[in-house]
């Protein structure tokens, strides 16, 4: 996972790469940040899509966003990566499901 | 539930761990980078909710830093009433706004792992930045 956080961090910024974390439990979500902030990432947390939007309408730096897909809200996982794409094309979003089911409906769309 | 978290996300031996509980996801933000730059974990949460949801989990909290006006039903009063019964070893800070919030994190920061990275006013300010550039953001 280092690793992985030298892979994001940009040579010209002097700064650790960003996740913003979007996850409404905040039981996972408080395990998944610590996990990456041990891992040298810098994280910023978001419990729904709107907080999310939120951030990153501040310009707050983000390097990728990580989100589930199930979230309380009008936006679940897959229509925050649309409104990201569409915003802020330089940031990749990856989204996540803890839903078996979900994954087999997610897959023909994302491949 | 999630008996999970003791070992990463609670605190160490000899740490003190931190929960801040705000509902503006720029005020939370900042407020927990500064703690974390004195030498606290923190944990972040939006609800009072979360703060039970992390004691059900097994969590270890030693100071939450609540927001008194919070949403969905638990405002940070009746949360320090709770925490009071249940968990009386965690103490309940309930600042009123972002600039007294700044400074109970300052105060924090005078007794923590590290020394204080910079005034608590500086959080104010950057709070206050972030949210001009989303106001005038405003994209749909």
């Amino acid at each position: 996972m280092a690793n992985s956080a030298k892979q994001l961090h940009n040579s010209d910024i002097d700064r650790k790469p960003v996740v913003l974390v979007v996850e409404d439990e905040v039981v996972i979500r408080s395990l998944l940040a610590t996990f990456l902030r041990d891992s040298d990432f810098a994280v910023v947390e978001a419990a729904n899509a709107d907080e999310a939007v939120a951030v990153l309408s501040s310009q707050a730096p983000v390097d990728i966003v990580f989100t589930d897909f199930n979230m309380p809200g009008e936006m679940n996982g897959m229509a925050l990566a649309g409104w990201v794409h569409q915003h802020h094309t330089e940031i990749p979003v990856l989204v996540t499901t803890g839903a078996a089911d979900m994954l087999e409906i997610l897959g023909p769309v994302l491949n | 539930m999630h008996k999970l978290i003791n070992d990463k996300a609670a605190a160490e031996p000899g740490s003190n761990t931190l929960m801040v509980v705000e509902p503006d996801v720029l005020a939370r933000m900042c407020l927990a980078d500064y703690l974390r730059d004195c030498g606290y974990k923190v944990i972040e949460g939006g609800l009072a909710q979360d703060v039970f949801d992390i004691l059900e989990a097994g969590g270890t909290i030693d100071v939450i830093l609540a927001e008194v006006n919070l949403p969905g039903g638990i405002d940070g009063f009746a949360l320090a009433s709770q925490i009071r019964k249940t968990h009386p070893g965690i103490d309940v800070i309930l600042p009123l706004g972002i600039a007294k919030a700044a400074d109970k994190a300052g105060e924090l920061c005078e007794d923590g792992p590290k020394e204080k990275p910079f005034h608590p006013q500086e959080v104010v300010r950057r709070i206050n930045m972030l949210r001009e550039r989303r106001r005038t953001s405003k994209p749909s």
